[in-house]
Formats: C-alpha cells, structure tokens, sequence
C-alpha cells in the first residue's frame, strides 16, 4: 500500500500542516488495511473520498484568497478543525511517518525505444547484478522490446500514455495496438495498481532532448518517493536535480511508473533520441545508484530527516504557432528560451522565433518552463510546459518493521 | 595555380533540397520558408531573378511527414547509376522511386539538362558546426562557395551538401535553422555575383578528406554496442586524435583508447543515424587545396561528369 501527499497550488506554513496531517493519515490507513483484499478497496474508496473533500476544500480557500488576503486567524481556525477532525488515526509522532519495508523493486527501461539510456542500464545492470543478499529483490523489465529494437519511441501507441484505467482495462482483440496489450502485461507484472501484490517501488528511466538535467518526475508523491528526490538533489552534485509533480487525477494517471506501490520516472538530458551520450549515461548510472542505495538504506532503518524540498508542479503547456491549415509550425523555440530549462518565464519574455525572424513573445504568468523543444513533444503539440514552483515541507521517514 | 584564371560557365539553375532525411528539420524549414516567400513574391507580383533560377524541392515527403530519416531506404544512397537506371515495380522501395523521380527533376545526372548546382541540407548530432560536403577536390564552384561559402548533391553538374550540427532529429533548433538559412543565402549571393562576371581569387583552402570509419566495440552474437564515445571525445570533432587518446567508455566504466597508426582528425563523432551504418566517428586527414581564380565566362560548356562520384560512402 502507499500513502499519498497531494501537491497544492498555493503552499503556506500553515497550510502545509494541514496536508501534512492528510499525508499521515493516509499512510496509517494504508498500513491498516495491509492484509484483507476488501479492506483494501474499502481504504481506496476512503482515500478518494477524502481527497474529494481535500480538493474541494484548496479550491474554496483558493477562492477566499483571490479576492482579498484572508487573515493569517482565518487560515489557523479552519487547520485546528481538520486536525480535530483527523485525530482518529494518528500513529506516533507527528514528526515522522512510517512506511513499509521497500522489498520488491523494478528498474524500467526502453519504456521509448530510443531513449537509450535506460536501455543500456538495463542491459549493463543484468550483466553486472550481483546476488543482492540486501534488503530487496531488484527486476529489470525492458518496458518496450519491439520499439527498442527499431530505435523508435513507440511503434503504434506512446507506451507510457497507456496506463489510464480505461486502457489498463480495455478489452483485448487483434485490433488492439501493441503498445496497449504491453501495458496490460507490465501491469500484471508489476501491479495492479493500487494492489497489495503491486512491486515497492518503480524506477523508470527516460531521457529528453531538453536541457533539464536530472529530473524525478511523479503523478503522486509519497513520503518516499520525496525523500529518494530529496537523497539524490543532495547527492548529485555534477547536475542539477529537480522534481516535478503531474497534477492528473487519478484515474487518468497515464505512466508505468504508476503501477508501483511509490513510482518515480528518472529523466537525464539533453540528449538526442536514438543517441548515447556517455556524460548523460555517466549522470543516469549515479541516479540509479543512489536510488538502491537509499532503498537498501531506508530499509536497514535509517531515519532520514525531513525538511524543505522545492518541487515544480505542471500547471500548463504551450504549443508551437503553427498555420492554421497546414499544422505546419511556423515558429520554433526562440534562442534565449532554448536550454533555459527552469529559468522564470515572464510576460513579454521571448518565446519563439518564426521562421521569417519575427519574436514571439510569451504571455501569461510567470511560471517556469520545462521540457523546451523535448523532441518527442512536436506531436503532442506542445514547445514547453509550464510549472509552479513550491516548497514542501516533509516529514522525517523511517521502515516500519513488519510484525 | 592561384595566379591562373579559370572560365567556367554560369550557374543558371540551382536547386536548394531538404528533407533528404526527414528527421532533419532544419533543411525541411528552410525549404519551406523559401517556398513561402517564393509564394508571396509571386503573389504579389515581384519580378523574378534572373541571374540565377532557384528550386526548392522537399526531396522526401513520406519521411518528413513521419519525422523519420527514411521509411523504407535511406534516400541519400540512392542516387547511384545503378539505381537509379533499375526496373521499378510495385515492390520497389519507396525512396528508390523518390530518387528516380529527382533524377527526372534535377538530372539526368551527367546530362546536359541536369542542373547546374545542387545544394542538399542535412543535419547531424555531431559537433559539427557547419560544414560544407563535396565529393571532388577539384570541383572549383564548391570549394570558392566554401572559401567564400552517390547522394542527391551528385545529381547536378556541380552539388555539395550543407550539413549542420549539433541538433537532435526530430527537433529545429532556432539558431542552427538561422545558421543554415543564412549559409543558403551567402551560396545564392554567391552564385549571383558569379553570374554577373565577378572574379573570384584564387588561394588555399584546408579541407578534410575521409580515410576510414570506425565502428562501436560490438556483442559478437546481438551485435549490440558495448561502449560510447568517450566524454573526453564527444563534441570533440575535427580535433586530432591521436594513437592512444581515450576513444571510447565502456558501461562498466573502462576507456577503450584509438589505436590507430598516424594522427587522424575524428568527426561525425556519435552521429545518431550511423550507429545502424556501423559508424561510431570518421577519421580523416586535413590538407591544404590549391584553388584557381575563376570568373564566369559565357558559352562554356559544363562538364557534367566533374565532381560526381559513383560510390556509395
């Protein structure tokens, strides 16, 4: 089972105890309801009903906190009753959260075929692998044979678009694209999602033509999965470290590393598709290290101190100007947004240069931009994606021994 | 040789190709911001040149509307005699057809009717800057356009490629599109002032010729890399390597160094589209060429066959 922390839109002091508390709860829940299949589903159905009523809540105060500052007094009464209201449930102390051993963990690579670092990883890790006589068991799965070995990202469907509900679900036939019946298959194999017999923990690693040098990217963040982020920002010190958090309601969680019990993508860049890099290989080697070794390490009972972690959330995404009848672009990424990855993007900022020599320029707020000119984004129509950047304040963690 | 002055024949008809590799976006741009103002010139009723006709032509369509270097055959190794004279059937290769198409349209090659320049624009992920691709040292319009300025480029009387780096496939990075637009028009501005009788002095220009290819270390049986170029190599093009400089890392981490007898300058370093090719880097040596000063002269004949090579790389 895996606890969840939801990412918020607006992050104050106050405010973040309050989500603080709904992370702690959650994760108490989960540790309940371990063994009985219908516990199970039953604590599902209750997490989705209090994050039904959490989003509900951050969309009302949102509203209060548009039309004028609401006083600091306002925001402290309403936390003093959630946190009356959730004190059923609460297990130790409120600075730490406990969690499950991660005793079962999955390397993924190939998920896009010719994103080749993950391949060789893979390929290197199963060669080199010995006995792991630590505290957990490690798979290596080659998400996407048949496009890796045509060194293309997909060869019918995007693979790591394929594990919505509706697709994890879909009936099989011969008309079904390959990359839809694959899904289904890494799903069995590593979940089902949401599952008692789901693996610990899935590491999936991607590499993007974009200057974003390494990035943990997850729909959902547990504890552990913000502690791993936190571990590998202070270890890795030859690129930046980031990590981004994808807003997407749950049933349409899109990406393999959702199917585990705490998920995590790990994307190095810039690098070409279809080439090997080996200062970004050297980068994605480091990350996978240190990943398994913060899990051999939080396994052995390590208390890893909380603190502050700075996350970019994706709020928005912009697509390239094109004509209107031909979708041909017209403009392409204007070269002082080119590399500039993470760098604050403000109105009137240069955006795109057309192909004649005109600026475009951007408009809207100030946000950050990522994934610039990602190579495989032209058709999903989108230049970049914007992201809000905040701070989280994180609890400390240790393993919960099983009894 | 600099102080003899060469005549040669004016270039009426130039083509300007991209697409060749449908992955590499820059030429695709260029050529279809030109057919665009093209377009608007005719449009509005703007006179033509004509001290140079220029045609623009997406060389293949089908890759570029996939964003993939080919879809059946690479394009760019299909212009030699053999091919192109070969019996097409409904089984033929797509880019094999494409190129006899282009062969009727820029060609014949080694006719009188074939063009008079064929200019190809191609990106690499290499390092590479800008560099201009010609398949004779003794084809004077190629190397006056660079000291100034088996493939598609052989088609015309006289063609080079205009290759560019580094970019992604399947991605337009907005300096190197202007780089490579700005390089077209200068070969144009060129052509022009040749046209109208400038003289062009002759001197030397440092070229590199390729002497050999090596590939990546390979798994006997999947045939699968076992190393990448070595950091200390990559982005290092038309640097000397020298015998035992680092050339390749392993994934376990050791450096496979160059054991090659003499000095050679390395580029086309980890070019995506060549690892299929067995292609890891070339090597070449750097020399210097003597050039005459040339000047258009009317009524000359080219020579069709100068400057055209018959093998593949």
């Amino acid at each position: 089972m895996w606890a969840r922390c939801h990412p918020w839109g607006k992050m104050r002091m106050n405010g973040f105890v309050r989500r603080c508390f709904y992370l702690r709860l959650t994760a108490a829940l989960t540790i309940e309801s371990a063994n009985a299949d219908s516990t199970l589903k039953r604590s599902r159905r209750e997490r989705k009903n209090t994050v039904g009523r959490e989003e509900e809540e951050e969309e009302e105060e949102e509203g209060k906190e548009e039309e004028e500052e609401k006083g600091e007094e306002e925001e402290e009464r309403r936390r003093r009753e959630d946190v009356e209201r959730r004190r059923g449930g609460r297990r130790g102390r409120m600075e730490r959260v406990w969690s499950r051993p991660l005793s079962r963990v999955a390397l993924c690579g190939g998920t896009h075929g010719n994103e080749l670092c993950g391949v060789y990883m893979l390929k290197e890790m199963q060669e080199t692998q010995q006995k792991r006589s630590g505290s957990f068991s490690l798979t290596t799965v080659l998400a996407n044979p048949r496009a890796v070995d045509v060194c293309r990202r997909y060869t019918e469907n995007d693979l790591n678009r394929c594990f919505t509900d509706a697709l994890l679900s879909a009936p099989i036939t011969e008309a079904t694209p390959y990359e839809v019946r694959r899904a289904q298959e890494l799903s069995a194999l590593l979940g089902p999602r949401g599952s008692e017999e789901a693996v610990d923990l899935v590491c999936d690693l991607h590499s993007t033509t974009a200057n974003m040098g390494v990035c943990l990217i997850s729909h959902l963040t547990s504890p552990v999965g913000l502690h791993l982020f936190k571990y590998l920002q202070e270890k890795i010190t030859s690129a930046p470290v980031r990590l981004i958090l994808l807003k997407t309601p749950l049933p349409e969680i899109y990406s393999l590393e959702s199917l585990g019990k705490h998920g995590i993508a790990i994307e190095v860049g810039p690098q070409p598709h279809g080439v090997l890099r080996a200062d970004v290989y050297n980068l994605m080697r480091e990350a996978v290290d240190r990943a398994l070794e913060w899990t051999e390490s939080f396994n052995s009972g390590t208390v890893f101190e909380g603190g502050e972690v700075e996350v970019y959330i994706v709020v928005d995404k912009k697509d390239y100007p094109r004509d209107p009848e031909t979708q041909q672009l017209t403009a392409a990424i204007h070269p002082q947004l080119q590399d500039n990855d993470f760098c604050l993007l403000k109105p009137g900022d240069p955006a795109f240069m057309s192909f004649s020599g005109e600026t475009i320029c951007y408009e809207g707020e100030e946000l950050y931009p990522i994934f610039v000119n990602e190579g495989a984004y032209y058709e999903k129509k989108t230049a970049f994606q914007l992201s809000r950047k905040e701070s989280l304040l994180i609890p400390s963690i240790s393993v919960k021994k099983e009894q | 040789m600099d102080s003899e002055l060469v005549f040669l024949p004016p270039l009426r008809r130039v083509a300007i190709c991209g697409g060749t590799h449908g992955n590499e976006l820059t030429g695709v741009h260029v050529v279809r911001e030109r057919l665009r103002e093209e377009q608007r010139k005719a449009e509005e009723d703007e006179e033509e040149d004509d001290v140079v006709s220029v045609a623009c032509v997406l060389t293949n369509p089908r890759a570029v509307q996939q964003c993939r270097r080919y879809t059946e055959t690479d394009l760019n190794r299909c212009f030699t005699r053999a091919i192109l004279s070969s019996a097409v059937s409904d089984r033929t290769p797509y880019e094999i057809v494409r190129s006899q198409e282009l062969n009727s349209l820029l060609g014949p090659k080694g006719s009188a009717q074939a063009v008079d320049l064929v200019c190809d624009l191609h990106n690499t992920t290499a390092n590479m800057g800008l560099c201009v691709i010609a398949y004779s040292d003794s084809d004077w319009f190629c190397l006056h356009i660079f000291k100034e300025a088996y493939s598609l480029d052989s088609l015309g009387k006289h063609g080079f490629a205009l290759e560019i780096g580094p970019q992604p496939h399947g991605v337009v990075r907005s300096n190197i599109y202007t780089f490579m637009k700005t390089a077209v028009e200068l070969t144009l501005e060129w052509v022009r002032l040749f046209n109208s009788g400038t003289v062009f002095e002759g001197g030397s220009v440092e070229v590199y010729t390729m002497v050999s290819n090596i590939d990546y270390p390979r798994e006997r049986h999947t045939h699968n890399i076992m190393a990448v170029i070595h950091p200390k190599l990559q982005d290092q093009d038309f640097c000397l390597l020298h015998p035992k400089d680092p050339m390749f890392q392993t994934f376990s981490g050791d450096t496979l160094r160059y054991k090659g007898p003499e000095p050679l300058y390395a580029f086309f370093i980890n070019e995506c589209a060549y690892y299929e090719k067995g292609i890891a880097l070339s090597l070449a040596r750097q020399r210097c060429v003597a050039i005459p000063t040339i000047q258009m002269k009317s009524g000359l004949q080219h020579r069709g066959e100068e400057g055209t090579s018959e093998e593949e790389d």
